[in-house]
């Protein structure tokens, strides 16, 4: 599990949110499915070398989301159902990252297109990642 | 327990007239792990030694759980350059001689390594220190050190035996005199034996100092998993950004004796912000200070102290700005620079 949950240095979002956002992508892409447990706070700090606190605060976010479960004395688990979200939240929460996404496509001076291309990209692996595990 | 492990309230230090520390305040809630970071010379070690009451300041205060920590300065002076005798005396008296094998109060001397008591503080709270300057006590094998503790009513046996594994599974020579281990070895000892005692305040000086990049990783993980099971507070001095990053939850930022950042370390951040694109239009007055500028292929890139993060992102937004929070490795070489500049 080590491996796929990088963190990069040098991107400035917080490293809780980091934490979050790589085990939100293993849910969602299907290499961690449903009921998978989620290795313990201790495991997690000493393999990203990070503070416990901030693993433990990622994982509060995921719980929050409904995207883990914590089962009492037992650990962390993926949640047997992803949440649905309601279609407003849906809206307001793919406006806000479309635009973290847009400005910098902007800031990096792409056309539409080429974002659009990549957006396009990007979705079509995530979702060929999804299937081949399923 | 609640409270603050660690007050300092405007410290100055000065070396032979020459001012190390400069008006120094920070705070450490406990249970905190909190980083000084700055860069060399800045006074991190002053500092830690400071907060130790190894050296007392000229001017300011330092509190560790409520209680002044120069007291024990005065207990030092009178102590031993090696461990003292086994079990002596109760009451203040046998706290005291938890530092008794520092040789400390003179220039120069350096205090014993790692994890003595401390006079200031009930026996309850122990003070771990682990530092790359401290003088272990080279002849003294790891083991050896460990059993003295124990008599020394520092360790407990099952401690003592805990430091023993946790020494083997680092792949440390338990017997070997410390002196014949390479320098991240010892610097690994050091924290081991910080560790052993389960000390409500652990002060590290770059801990990791002189160790590969695979004693780097072992030293961390035994810090961290430490960390996830006792409710320690810890203050961390390094020059290293990401590690601070990666572990601190508060920071205080050291430049030249000074603390030019400090707080919690995302509340931190989100006081700077760079904007990237071409910055063409001009920044809305009072949107705060601009540290650097940088001038980029295709645009510019600002690092800016905001006056008011919300309403510059709504600026920035406006002018179809992208804007981020900085790495912590980029503000700091930005305020490191920048007073270098002012003294300049």
């Amino acid at each position: 599990m080590q491996t796929r949950l990088y963190l990069d240095p040098t991107d400035p979002t917080p490293l809780w949110s980091q934490l979050a956002q790589r085990i939100r992508e293993l849910v969602v892409s299907g290499q961690l499915p449903p009921g998978a447990a989620v290795p313990s706070v201790r495991t997690l700090a000493q393999e990203l070398t990070l503070n416990p606190a901030t693993v433990a605060k990622a994982l509060q976010a995921l719980v929050a989301e409904g995207i883990l479960e914590v089962r009492r004395g037992q650990g962390t688990f993926v949640a047997p159902h992803p949440p649905a979200l309601a279609p407003q939240e849906l809206q307001a929460q793919l406006a806000q990252a479309a635009r973290a996404f847009a400005a910098r496509a902007l800031a990096l001076g792409a056309t539409l297109a080429q974002a659009q291309s990549a957006l396009q990209a990007t979705w079509d692996a995530l979702e060929a990642a999804r299937g081949g595990k399923a | 327990m609640t409270g603050n492990a660690i007050e300092v309230r405007s410290l100055s230090f000065s070396f032979d007239g020459k001012k190390v520390l400069e008006e120094v305040s920070l705070t450490v809630p406990q249970g905190e792990f909190a980083i000084v970071a700055g860069p060399n010379g800045a006074g991190k070690t002053t500092l830690l030694r400071c907060i130790l009451g190894f050296y007392r300041p000229r001017k300011g205060e330092v509190l560790l759980f409520g209680r002044p920590a120069w007291r024990r300065c005065r207990m030092r002076r009178s102590s031993a350059s090696v461990p003292p005798a086994a079990g002596t005396g109760g009451g203040e008296d046998e706290r005291a001689s938890g530092f008794a094998g520092a040789r400390v109060g003179v220039r120069g001397a350096e205090p014993l390594a790692a994890g003595w008591g401390s006079a200031s503080v009930p026996p309850a709270t122990k003070v771990a220190y682990a530092a790359e300057a401290c003088d272990l006590p080279l002849t003294w094998s790891l083991r050896a050190l460990g059993r003295w503790r124990t008599l020394a009513g520092t360790l407990t046996q099952a401690e003592a035996r805990a430091l023993e594994e946790a020494a083997s599974a680092a792949g440390l020579p338990l017997s070997q005199p410390l002196g014949s281990l390479s320098r991240g070895q010892r610097s690994f000892a050091q924290l081991l034996l910080a560790l052993a005692g389960k000390p409500a305040l652990l002060l590290l000086d770059e801990p990791t100092l002189g160790m590969d990049a695979v004693y780097r990783k072992r030293a961390l993980e035994v810090l961290l998993a430490f960390v996830a099971e006792n409710p320690t507070t810890v203050l961390l001095a390094t020059q290293d950004l990401s590690l601070a990053e990666r572990l601190g939850q508060q920071l205080f930022m050291l430049q030249q004796g000074r603390v030019v950042a400090a707080g919690p370390m995302e509340a931190l951040k989100a006081r700077y912000a760079v904007v990237e694109g071409s910055v063409a239009a001009e920044l809305p007055p009072g949107a705060g200070r601009v540290l650097a500028r940088e001038t980029r292929l295709g645009g510019n890139q600002l690092l800016l102290e905001l006056a008011d993060p919300h309403t510059f992102g709504s600026w920035a937004a406006e002018c179809g700005l992208s804007v981020r929070q900085p790495a912590l490795a980029e503000l700091a070489e930005c305020l490191w620079e920048e007073k270098e500049e002012n003294h300049a």
